[in-house]
């Protein structure tokens, strides 16, 4: 074994420190990238009116994005830069004057270093291998997104909101991720987060349930930590059709209770697939494990502790300056763990967006949300008899740039 | 455990190998809302604030296609992969020359082929590429001009169209 290790560890060094590629020096480039987009809403939802107080249908909303990004190639082939992604984040500020809708707040920041041979080494506020870099599966390219698109902007209330897995859909947490090269079409990676914590600092200033390092706390939080991912890509052509492939795990801790029984584990597992051919692209994700919706870890000793099953479906065609495109989602899971009768959330789109000139587009969507689950009040957000099923139709159109 | 560590010896064993091929950053996902746009205001991934513009060599942003090309970068792209079963003798990115070397299929020694291809403008256009593909056969020890089979280099040229849609539809949406 010694020996094994001994040789693996000279071959390591040989093809770090060994003779390198003959590589062009490039001097640091520092770029301002952008991104704005304004819609016109049209909302019906479920639980828009409340205490004597009614809600309009029509909307208008802008959004925005502004991103800095660094890069740079030493005379050794080593590739190395950061990307800081400022955004427009805080649009629902539950109370007027702590925050408000034009607040800016990161989105990402992250430092990375590359060398050809041995991959990439990724550190900061990121979304991890799985739900990130090597991500599969999520059909997006039409309209705003369709089910992961700007939809969820125009809805009233987190009860009316479904809790799914998509690209970036968990917290930033601070982490460390390694993408390897590209092997025979495969590329892998893992990434691990202590905590779910992002961002400077440690989240809080005397010790409570705020504070990134919480291990455990009485009742405990479902909340993970030691959040690990790992995935495996295959990407190819084969007669003119293109394939990704992911296969992946996403693993997590929870804030322990310590006076009591503890949350369980997260365990999930992930597969993806993209097709592309003739204009038309297929994404077809399948999420499930111990978990509630989302990854959230679920509690023990409730009446619902089921496991998370999602299943994702996404298909376009673009055809010159025009995309069009439906995808869909449903999630099973737990939801609420106070009642028994399990969760749905189902969510499907039609869209479409054409590009009037490179970087510049117009959108339309329609959107339809539906949210059930047998003795849960998704009005109140309680257990109950009423409101067991909500739903939204949500159709924007609007314009969007990017630089 | 000793499965895990079996695993993570492979990444060093391979690299040796040099079988690997660096990843660039615009070959993995993201979830900006940004990254969703197609292409970019003055085909430039972003306004450059310090240092000089190489951003077709970084792979850092994914959206500019032709920064540093004088020609298309799908058809430039899906023409260097197409005729990758080629031995390149040289490639020519702002003036959209791509010249391969003799190749001799293994299942046929005694003919070899070669092939010349130019990218004719900046558009994705179906007329955008033009292949020319020369063939040999040995006689006598000799390597003789022969016709190459008529609708070799038109097949050729839609392998390259098809391969260049199906990088503008992956830059598009994933």
């Amino acid at each position: 074994m010694r020996k094994i290790l001994l040789a693996t560890t000279a071959v390591a060094a040989a093809a770090l420190f060994g003779p390198v590629e003959a590589a062009a020096q490039e001097a640091p480039t520092v770029r301002v990238g952008g991104y704005f987009r304004f819609n016109y809403a049209f909302v019906d939802q479920d639980g828009g009116n409340a205490g004597g107080f009614n809600t309009g249908k029509s909307d208008f909303a802008s959004d925005m994005e502004v991103h800095v990004i660094v890069t740079g190639k030493a005379a050794n082939g080593l590739t190395y830069g950061a990307t800081i992604e400022i955004q427009e984040d805080q649009n629902r500020a539950a109370t007027s004057g702590v925050a408000t809708k034009t607040s800016l707040d990161i989105d990402e920041q992250y430092l990375w270093v590359a060398y050809p041979t041995l991959g990439q080494l990724r550190v900061g506020d990121e979304d991890g291998v799985l739900l990130g870099q090597l991500l599969t599966g999520f059909n997006t390219s039409f309209g705003t997104g369709g089910f992961d698109g700007d939809v969820y902007d125009y809805i009233i209330g987190a009860n009316q909101r479904p809790s799914y897995v998509a690209g970036g859909s968990l917290a930033d947490s601070s982490k460390v991720i390694y993408t390897s090269p590209q092997f025979f079409g495969f590329d892998f990676g893992a990434s691990f987060a202590f905590n779910n914590g992002e961002g400077e600092d440690t989240g809080c200033e005397s010790v409570g349930a705020g504070c990134d390092r919480l291990a455990s706390a009485p009742g405990g939080i479902l909340r993970l930590r030691n959040e690990r991912q790992v995935g495996l890509r295959y990407r190819g052509s084969f007669g003119g059709v293109g394939l990704q492939a992911l296969v992946g795990y996403l693993g997590g801790d929870v804030v322990a209770n310590s006076t009591g029984q503890s949350g369980k584990q997260v365990h999930a597992g992930m597969a993806g697939l993209n097709l592309s051919a003739y204009g038309f692209l297929l994404g077809a994700n399948y999420t499930f494990g111990t978990s509630n919706a989302n990854f959230t870890p679920l509690a023990r000793g409730t009446n619902d502790d089921r496991d998370m099953n999602q299943y994702t479906l996404g298909l376009s065609y673009t055809w010159q300056a025009l995309t069009v495109g439906a995808n869909g989602f449903i999630v099973d899971s737990a939801g609420n763990q106070g009642v028994a009768g399990g969760r749905r959330d189902r969510v499907w789109s039609v869209g479409a967006n054409y590009t009037l000139a490179p970087g510049l587009q117009v959108i339309a969507e329609y959107v339809n949300i539906e949210r059930r689950e047998n003795g849960f009040d998704f009005i109140s957000g309680t257990a109950g008899a009423a409101n067991n099923k909500v739903g939204s139709d949500v159709f924007m159109t609007g314009v969007r740039i990017a630089f | 455990m000793r499965k895990i560590f079996a695993f993570g010896l492979l990444l060093p064993l391979l690299a040796a190998c040099g079988q690997g091929r660096p990843v660039g950053n615009d070959e993995y996902a993201d979830d900006s809302r940004r990254s969703r746009v197609t292409g970019r205001l003055g085909n430039s991934d972003g306004i450059l604030i310090f240092g000089t513009d190489r951003s077709s060599q970084q792979g850092g942003g994914g959206a500019s296609q032709e920064g540093g090309l004088g020609v298309n970068a799908y058809l430039w792209r899906a023409t260097l992969d197409t005729l990758s079963f080629l031995p390149l003798t040289s490639a020519d990115p702002f003036g959209g020359v791509i010249i391969t070397d003799w190749y001799s299929p293994p299942s046929a020694p005694d003919e070899r082929f070669r092939a010349t291809a130019y990218i004719l403008g900046r558009q994705l256009r179906s007329d955008g590429v033009r292949v020319t593909v020369f063939r040999q056969v040995r006689q006598g020890g000799a390597w003789v001009d022969a016709a190459a089979a008529p609708g070799t280099a038109t097949e050729l040229e839609n392998q390259v169209l098809s391969r260049a849609r199906e990088l503008r539809t992956q830059s598009a949406g994933l």
